[in-house]
């Protein structure tokens, strides 16, 4: 089974735990448990296939500014989360865009833009519009989500998956990760 | 297996709600066992021959605060000590303390119970709570300028207990926080100060002056041996882990979007800060110096690894990972040719430390250690090919026997990451409105492991190093861009990466918002001013920027913003000698002429004690053939200098002498 690591940015209180833990444990948050070594890996089938998906979530590190680099370094695909009720989360997500793209030293990262909390419509600054402008500039994917309403958090996932398959097909068609071919042997 | 060990378990019977619906139990049966002793003997037996007698047990999941509070007493009026512990340790969520203070009077006052024998009980629980909450969380009760907390508490007791020991207690309090108004509460770090190894606030408390009116040394890293460094961290580290308070880790408080976290959380900001700060610290002494032999650089790197392996015996886990975070950053770990010079026992050992913060698997590597040696008496790492490292077996064992093993700093982080995401993950509120209960009790088996590992730290010894402390505050620090700016100077980037440049739509990295708060109580670690030549100046005004731009986050809705800083090169004029030294060094918005020139001074001349004066010099850019653009003292260097010049050349020198012709030829001006 092919393996993913994304990893969920954002600035502080925009709820990227939230929907992280709305993800991976759906309605039994009951037992959520989040120190333990599958806390943050979901097994989901996407166009046929199962995925392995481990979510690396800097919730509550965000002050660890530096520690940044590393988390980026170890994710294959990114969600960019802003908060529809705050303009500075939105306008934060320019900074990391480019810091992953410097980190990855690659121009085309598999990136989802995310705007959450749109259950709170009443206290909405960041339009639709700005999110989908700013998303057609860095052409990637973009959808509200509300972690609350359970809107938008799988697809945001998924999207993400289907975004990393097609830039690095599975292994073995294209003749990659040589490694997994020797985990066989 | 012995039927003792399991006599303690509890057999969930049913959940019961009151008639009232303001509380949610949970009822348990729990077995208790007599003559457990017997079953030790022989398994056939014991298990034959242990008696149970069961005890229903009813635990709060959910209620009002009024409820909640009376789950604080047992039956018999006693008090329930893991039940206030963790009530103590998450209220804040739900109740202030004031209110608390009062709930707890009232029930207090209240209660004038028939049994007189149980009242008694009862009305003495209540002050042990207050005392409980007292001991654990002064800073509950440090509400300056009025302490209505205090106060409420204090005309409670006078009017009920007024000869009583907690009454004095709560006094002598009083006085204390008033007179103590202005000075430190010890947890902010702007500088470390040696004399007494405390932390002042930054901006606030100045330390006296004969203290910092001494001159300050200029220290090197090179000067400064690894022992020294880690343990001197390792002080630094578990002081503030010591201070920390635990409930400001919680989500309810931290997890805030609040930008003033510095203010709400400020035990958790400062330790934030030092680590950062360890983090930018390593990135700076190895970018430093520009021109430096990469052989000679790969040095710098080796020293840190070698401090890396102190910090894993020392069992600090915080300044251990700052320090493999900072090898791991982008502008140290993009330098392929640098790395190629590092030796391979050290490459060996640095990926070992390395794998213990591997972010696979949610940490495990990194939490299974934390839990097998946190409080443990020694580390289970010793040192590598000891030997070679001119450690000798004798003073690795003096050494090993010291009380030094014993404490453990943890990386906080990955608490503070469990509790966001158990705020997260549980409501405060259940859908009938009573206080979710069970969220704080999953919060407090996180906040006890804190505790328990807080104990651990106090195990260190170690003395502030008047040295270390010199360098460490001293030490420049970059900005994450300069940063990369500089790591580009020495090893020029890939076209690859030059050509990621262009679709990197600014030159601006970071978050210059989430920045503000480690800068702002770190980079300015600027000696005293006083000394007019000092770098101090230069360095404080350069880091400016970056807390003015802390608005933009809010203000500049279009995200749009200039970059602040560039690299250019500079030079110093030296009459009569033909050799033209390039440096590198950057120039940020807040730069003037003045401080440029003061920097440069410093650049070229290693010996400090030379004196030069910057004010008979000037600083001129060379902007074409024979052409030169001369800046007044005060200009803002950054907005004045001509951008349409294709390089950015600068010269330092006597205002008196004239730019001689072959400086418009030198090799870099292409």
């Amino acid at each position: 089974m092919r393996e993913y690591k994304l990893v969920v940015l954002g600035s502080g209180g925009v709820g990227k735990s939230a929907l992280t833990v709305q993800f991976v444990q759906g309605i039994f948050v009951e037992k959520y448990d989040p120190t333990i070594e599958d806390s943050y890996r979901k097994q989901v089938e996407i166009d046929g296939q199962n995925c392995m998906l481990e979510i690396l979530d800097t919730a509550g590190t965000e002050q660890f500014t530096a520690m940044r680099d590393l988390y980026m370094k170890n994710g294959q695909g990114f969600i960019l989360v802003y908060s529809i009720t705050a303009q500075s989360t939105f306008n934060d997500l320019q900074d990391l865009k480019d810091q992953i793209l410097r980190v990855k030293d690659q121009a085309d990262v598999p990136m989802v833009l995310a705007g959450n909390k749109c259950d709170l419509e009443d206290e909405r600054v960041v339009g639709k519009d700005q999110g989908q402008g700013l998303a057609n500039e860095w052409k990637v994917k973009f959808l509200e989500t509300s972690a609350k309403n359970k809107v938008g958090v799988s697809e945001v996932f998924i999207e993400l998956v289907r975004l990393i398959n097609r830039k690095i097909p599975e292994a073995g068609k294209r003749g990659g990760a040589p490694k997994q071919c020797c985990a066989l042997l | 297996m012995n039927p003792a060990e399991n006599n303690s378990s509890l057999q969930f019977l049913k959940e019961f709600e009151t008639p009232e619906h303001d509380a949610v139990y949970n009822v348990y049966l729990k077995k208790l066992s007599y003559n457990a002793s017997r079953a030790t003997k022989s398994d056939d037996i014991g298990v034959a021959s242990v008696n149970f007698k069961t005890k229903e047990l009813k635990v709060i999941k959910a209620g009002t605060l009024d409820r909640l509070l009376d789950s604080l007493f047992l039956e018999g009026g006693e008090i329930d000590g893991t039940y206030v512990r963790i009530f103590l340790a998450t209220f804040r969520s739900f109740c202030t303390p004031k209110t608390l203070t009062e709930k707890l009077a009232q029930m207090y006052e209240d209660y004038d119970g028939s049994e007189k024998a149980r009242s008694a009980t009862f009305q003495q629980s209540i002050i042990s709570v207050l005392s409980i909450w007292l001991d654990l969380y002064l800073q509950d009760f440090n509400e300056p300028p009025s302490y209505p907390c205090l106060q409420a508490l204090r005309s409670f007791l006078k009017k009920n207990l007024p000869n009583s020991d907690l009454f004095n207690r709560v006094q002598h309090r009083f006085s204390k926080f008033c007179t103590d108004d202005d000075s430190d509460d010890g947890v902010c770090v702007d500088s470390v100060d040696c004399a007494d190894g405390r932390y002042v606030v930054h901006g606030r408390t100045l330390p006296s002056p004969s203290k910092h009116g001494e001159l300050i040394e200029s220290v090197e890293f090179s000067q400064l041996n690894i022992r020294t460094i880690a343990e001197q961290l390792t002080r630094i580290d578990a002081d503030l882990f010591i201070k920390l308070e635990a409930h400001q880790c919680l989500g309810s408080t931290w997890n805030q979007r609040s930008k003033d976290k510095a203010n709400e959380c400020p035990t958790v900001a400062a330790t934030i800060s030092m680590f950062n700060s360890v983090i930018f610290t390593v990135i700076s002494t190895i970018l430093k110096d520009i021109d430096l032999k990469a052989s000679k650089r790969a040095r710098v790197i080796e020293k840190w690894i070698y401090i890396a392996q102190e910090l894993r015996i020392l069992k600090n886990f915080s300044s251990l990972r700052a320090i493999i975070s900072g090898l791991q950053s982008s502008p140290i770990f993009r330098l392929k040719k640098l790395w190629a010079h590092v030796n391979k026992e050290m490459m060996e050992i640095y990926t070992d430390l390395a794998q213990i913060f591997s972010l696979e698997s949610n940490q495990i590597a990194s939490r299974e250690l934390l839990m097998k040696e946190g409080t443990a008496k020694v580390s289970t790492q010793t040192r590598r090919k000891s030997k070679t490292n001119g450690v000798s077996d004798a003073a690795m064992y003096r050494y090993d026997q010291s009380s030094l093993c014993c404490g453990t700093v943890p990386y906080l982080g990955t608490f503070l990451s469990d509790l966001t995401m158990v705020d997260s993950a549980f409501s405060d509120y259940t859908d009938s409105g009573l206080v979710n209960f069970e969220k704080h009790r999953k919060e407090f088996e996180i906040v006890a492991q804190i505790n328990l590992f807080q104990s651990a730290a106090k195990m260190y010894q170690v003395e502030p190093h008047r040295r270390f402390c010199a360098w460490f505050n001293s030490m420049r620090v970059y900005t994450e861009d300069e940063s990369y700016a500089l790591s580009c100077e020495i090893e020029p980037p890939s076209t690859a990466e030059k050509n990621l440049q262009k679709t990197i739509s600014k030159t601006s990295v970071t978050s210059y918002a989430s920045l503000a708060l480690s800068y702002s109580n770190f980079s300015l670690k600027s000696p005293t001013p006083s000394d007019g030549v000092s770098i101090g100046s230069a360095s404080s005004d350069s880091a400016h920027p970056i807390t003015s731009q802390s608005s933009i986050s809010s203000g500049d809705s279009d995200g749009s913003h200039h970059p602040d800083r560039r690299v250019i090169k500079v030079t110093l004029l030296t009459p009569g000698s033909d050799d033209v030294n390039y440096k590198s060094m950057i120039l940020t918005n807040k730069d003037r002429s003045m401080a440029v020139i003061k920097r440069v001074l410093e650049k070229f001349h290693e010996d400090p004690g030379v004196n030069h004066d910057p004010s008979t010099f000037c600083l001129v850019q060379l902007t074409g053939k024979h052409r030169e653009l001369q800046f007044p003292s005060d200009a803002n260097v950054f907005y004045a200098m001509d951008t349409t010049s294709p390089n950015s050349t600068f010269l330092v020198k006597k205002t008196s002498e004239r730019t001689p012709k072959k400086m418009f030829k030198t090799k870099s001006f292409s």
